[in-house]
């Protein structure tokens, strides 16, 4: 997964390079780049799964609206990766179903 | 609580022509956007961190809106514009309910415009769930404005205009696209088409420039073909399609399968209208504008008086269009606030309406072509996930329906379907059509899925930190009123 | 083919009607049910869910309760759908000293009536439910027979098994008219049809003041609007259903025309917690305000601060019928053979439901019912 880089390099400059953790594992990110579209540049797709069949979801709108985008960021249960800017030392966790007692609200 | 004259929903061209507009004449405007900064999803700027070194490469599109924005900017005096805000609700006494910096708020206007645009029409087909398979417009925002790719080998499929800038824009940044495959096909009456072209020349040329670029690149852009299914362990890894007839229904023998890893799925776009629904506007289910959108007058104004619509949001037309709009929404409710007169207001009304009619002509030809047809509703099987948030698939919503219910709301009551964060925006679209082909009912009436405050997802925390006060209501003067 | 006659008519499709028409149709009578809109459609479709015994006062109100409750258990055995009745206890939280002895009160009268309820600690009752405020609970009663359900699947589940009986079930079916000759009920007249029937029980909650207008009677229900909230689904994070005392309090103390709220909670099967609740006087309007939602996320918040990033995804609201003394009218009505009144639950009327509608097959069937109704008939508000 820390390989793969789907930037695109023509006609911008990027800002600031940071890391974030996704899953225990760090990605690059840059300054203006949201939690999704850092994952979409490392080519994670997956970013959580269902409650009722665990089936894997991804990035599907892009603009805030399908919720499919939902991860546990900075703690934060339900965190709209597309909505979300990366920051450094951001925690971010993708979610089999919520079926367990205790896990994060 | 906040007041404004004339309090504007949305940040896009319709939005912000129309706090140009109406802040220029005198009108106290408070602009409420959702995103950081303006511009909606057509003139969508850079977030802070990315410099611009070729703006070439960013398109037509991206300069014409930078010119927009710095007219805005230029009124910073005179408008308001709150951003970062989420407009939740529409109450009674003309007050808006707004989310921002963590804390709920209130808004009371004069005059209210509802300018909130649309959103990609979620089509339903077996594996549009799989990461990978994303909307044109996703995979717009992500190639455009955060310079992602959304794939190694992509497959646009879906009907309209939209995917060919996509398909533009992919490739000037390098991208391989496998194929674009567009359901409908040109008119087959060129009278209508040439009609519709004559006066449209920007238009023409941007068209022609996409179509050049595709061509030149040797991506197949294959016409009367559709998109059957998504497929792969856990992501996407192949597609299959085939050739359609007029009604996008699957010709057999046509099928073929590639290998890609990632899907656009682009099929128009639907207005949203829980705002205008909210407010308790008269609506019509039009298929060639997108879906529901509010009945306007032709001043742009909806059926409750003082509330005013423009934009995709009450009916897609694009951006040409949605500048007109706002031009006569701002124009028109300035005169109605007596900032300007009726005779000066007229004439400027005049020339935007000339223009906007002329776009128009040009809209109808393409949204004839790309009007979902019966075939695009067919495409889902039983295993197919319908309401994407419930996972309820189209089985289960037939055996409801063959159970005896017709009307949306009982469907949502039986099945959860629509009861999930997006509230039903990602199935309402199909739920209806599905509705309509499968038992006869009329979108029009109980065919919609009522939208219910708060029409985003608020953290309890946030509304917990508004400033709404409990006062002592006024006991309701008509209890026994039988309804 | 629309029925054209029946033993029973029964008025109002929701948690009340369908309860009795299954327990007719069990009984072999042939009953006709008619609603205006769809099955659970208004308060029982929009409520807190709970099959709930704890704030339930001394005398006729607890017996109900009690009675009803029992019938919920019986109906999940014997319900072949499933509406997903939880009764594993619930609580009502105490926050200050005002409400600590106010409940002291409450379960004093209760003990002394013969249903006793039982004090807990602060420790005890949020080992219970973790989420409460350490900061604010000071006590709690507990009570191991309360529950939650869907009232949706409740509605839907009972319509399923009495159409199998053969119950009629006639949706957005709207009753025009009652005739009434020579003092009996005759038939009933819908927008679909008629109906000739001598017995006509009217379930239509807060529409029950309208039903009674139509064969002359005065019936004071009157609108009552409680609004919730919904959350996204969670992991299992709420077990019981709770209440706040202040809840209670404010229901019973609070001024004419205030908008009232008080925390209640709890987690459906789907994982959605339905939080809440606020109540206000709005007629028939249905549609929830800013007010009362944030005046509801301020109160849940305070009580329960884990809750504080969970995303509200709706709100709704609807009308409990009010009566004047808060009891339901059930029962035959002067004057008027054959017309049975079984409307005016003040919001209970999901936790009521079952026990409402055997009572009043009971009554049509025998004569005579295992709660006696004299105390809830319609004429003990004739004026004196």
């Amino acid at each position: 997964m820390g390989m793969e880089d789907n930037r695109v390099q023509n006609g911008v400059k990027r800002g600031q390079l940071f890391e974030i953790t996704v899953d225990g594992e760090k990605i690059i990110a840059y300054e203006g780049e949201t939690v999704g579209a850092a994952l979409m540049a490392a080519g994670q797709r997956t970013l959580r799964y269902t409650n009722k069949k665990e089936q894997p979801r991804g990035l599907y709108c892009g603009i805030g609206l399908c919720q499919e985008c939902r991860m546990v960021i900075n703690g934060v249960a339900n965190t709209q990766a597309c909505q979300t800017l990366a920051a450094p030392g951001c925690q971010v966790e993708t979610r089999k179903s919520d079926q367990k007692r205790g896990s994060k609200i | 609580m906040k007041t404004a004259e004339l309090a504007i929903i949305g940040g896009g061209p319709g939005g912000v022509v129309a706090a140009i507009e109406a802040a220029k004449a005198g009108v106290r405007v408070t602009l409420i956007d959702e995103n950081q900064r303006p511009g909606g999803q057509i003139y969508r700027q850079f977030e802070k961190g990315f410099k611009i070194t070729d703006p070439e490469v960013l398109g037509e599109d991206y300069e014409k809106g930078l010119d927009l924005l710095r007219q805005f900017s230029s009124l910073n005096d005179k408008i308001e514009y709150l951003n970062n805000a989420t407009v939740w609700g529409i109450f009674d006494n003309n007050t808006l309910a707004f989310a921002r910096n963590g804390a709920s708020s209130s808004l009371s206007y004069r005059k209210l415009l509802v300018a909130n645009g649309a959103y990609d029409r979620p089509v339903p087909f077996p594996g549009w769930t799989l990461p990978g398979v994303l909307t044109a417009g996703g995979a717009q925002k992500l190639v455009k404005t955060e310079r992602i790719l959304p794939g190694k080998n992509i497959l646009i499929a879906g009907t309209g205009p939209l995917q060919l800038v996509l398909a533009h824009q992919i490739l000037t940044t390098g991208g391989k696209i496998e194929a674009i495959l567009e359901a409908g096909n040109i008119n087959k009456n060129w009278f209508q088409v040439l009609k519709g072209i004559w006066g449209n020349w920007d238009y023409l040329k941007e068209g022609w420039k996409y179509l050049r670029s595709i061509q030149k690149s040797g991506v197949p852009l294959l016409y009367n073909h559709i998109l059957l299914e998504a497929r792969g362990d856990g992501r996407v890894e192949e597609a299959v399609f085939a050739k359609v007839d007029e009604n996008w229904r699957p010709r057999p023998g046509t099928e073929r399968t590639v290998k890609v890893d990632t899907i656009c799925s682009g099929y128009g776009l639907v207005p949203s209208t829980e705002l205008t629904m909210l407010a308790e506007s008269e609506h019509k289910y039009d298929q060639l504008l997108g879906g529901y959108i509010p009945v306007r007058s032709e001043n742009m104004e909806t059926t409750v008086p003082g509330i005013y619509a423009v934009g995709d949001g009450a009916g897609v037309a694009g951006s040409k269009v949605a500048i007109e709009e706002g031009r006569i929404a701002g124009t028109s409710i300035a005169c109605s606030l007596g900032h300007i007169s009726d005779a000066s207001a007229d004439k400027f009304i005049e020339h935007s309406r000339r223009r906007m009619d002329r776009y128009n002509r040009l809209r109808k030809v393409l949204d004839k072509m790309s009007m979902p047809r019966p075939g695009l509703y067919e495409l889902a099987k039983e295993d197919t996930v319908i309401c994407r948030c419930e996972e309820i698939t189209f089985k289960e919503i037939k055996t409801a329906m063959v159970d005896g219910t017709t009307r949306v709301k009982d469907l949502k009551r039986k099945t959860r379907v629509g009861m999930g964060p997006c509230e039903g925006r990602m199935c309402g679209p199909a739920l209806i059509e599905i509705m309509r082909i499968h038992s006869n009912t009329s979108p029009e009436g109980d065919g919609y899925l009522n939208p219910r405050p708060p029409i985003r997802p608020i953290a309890l925390g946030v509304l917990a930190a508004g400033t709404a006060k409990v006062k002592k209501l006024e006991k309701h003067k008509e209890a026994v009123n039988v309804s | 083919m629309f029925p054209e006659e029946a033993e029973v008519v029964v008025i109002g499709g929701g948690v009340i009607g369908s309860s009795t028409a299954y327990f007719l149709a069990q009984a072999g009578i042939d009953v006709v049910l008619v609603e205006k809109g769809y099955k659970s459609g208004e308060a029982s479709a929009a409520n807190a869910a709970f099959v709930w015994t704890i704030t339930r006062k001394a005398g006729i109100d607890i017996r109900l309760s009690m009675h009803s409750r029992k019938l919920h258990l019986q109906l999940q055995k014997e319900l072949y759908m499933d509406f997903e009745y939880v009764h594993n206890g619930g609580l009502l939280v105490i926050e200050n000293e005002k409400e600590m002895s106010y409940v002291k009160a409450h379960v004093r009268k209760r003990t002394e009536d013969g249903f006793p309820l039982e004090m807990i600690d602060a420790k005890q009752a949020l080992a219970l439910e973790p989420l409460l405020s350490k900061e604010r609970v000071i006590g709690a009663v507990f009570s191991p027979i309360e529950g939650t359900t869907n009232p949706i699947f409740l509605g839907a589940s009972l319509n399923l098994q009495a159409r199998k009986l053969g119950a009629e079930i006639c949706h957005h079916t709207k009753v025009l008219g009652i005739e009434v000759l020579g003092g009996k009920v005759r038939e009933v007249i819908t927008d679909k049809g008629v109906i000739e029937t001598n017995t006509v029980v009217n379930a239509a909650g807060a529409w029950g003041g309208a039903i009674g207008a139509m064969v002359g009677l005065t019936v004071p229900i009157t609108p009552f609007q409680m609004a919730m909230l919904v959350t996204e689904q969670l992991p299992p994070c709420i077990s019981h259903p709770i209440m706040g005392a202040s809840y209670m309090v404010d229901e019973d103390t609070s001024k004419e025309g205030q908008l009232g709220c008080g925390l209640i909670a709890s987690q459906q099967a789907s994982g959605n917690l339905l939080i809440g609740g606020s109540w206000r006087d709005a007629g028939y309007d249905k549609r929830t305000s800013q007010e009362e939602i944030e005046l509801m996320a301020r109160v849940d918040v305070r009580s329960m601060p884990s809750l504080k990033d969970v995303r509200i995804i709706r709100s709704y609201a609807n009308f409990f019928p009010h009566t004047p003394d808060d009891l339901p009218i059930l029962g035959k009505v002067d004057g008027i053979e054959g017309f049975i009144m079984a409307c005016g639950h003040n919001g209970h009327g999901v936790g009521l439901g079952p026990g409402s509608g055997k009572l009043i097959q009971e009554l049509i069937c025998d004569g005579k019912t295992s709660i006696p109704l004299d105390e809830l008939s319609l004429s003990r508000f004739d004026s004196k």
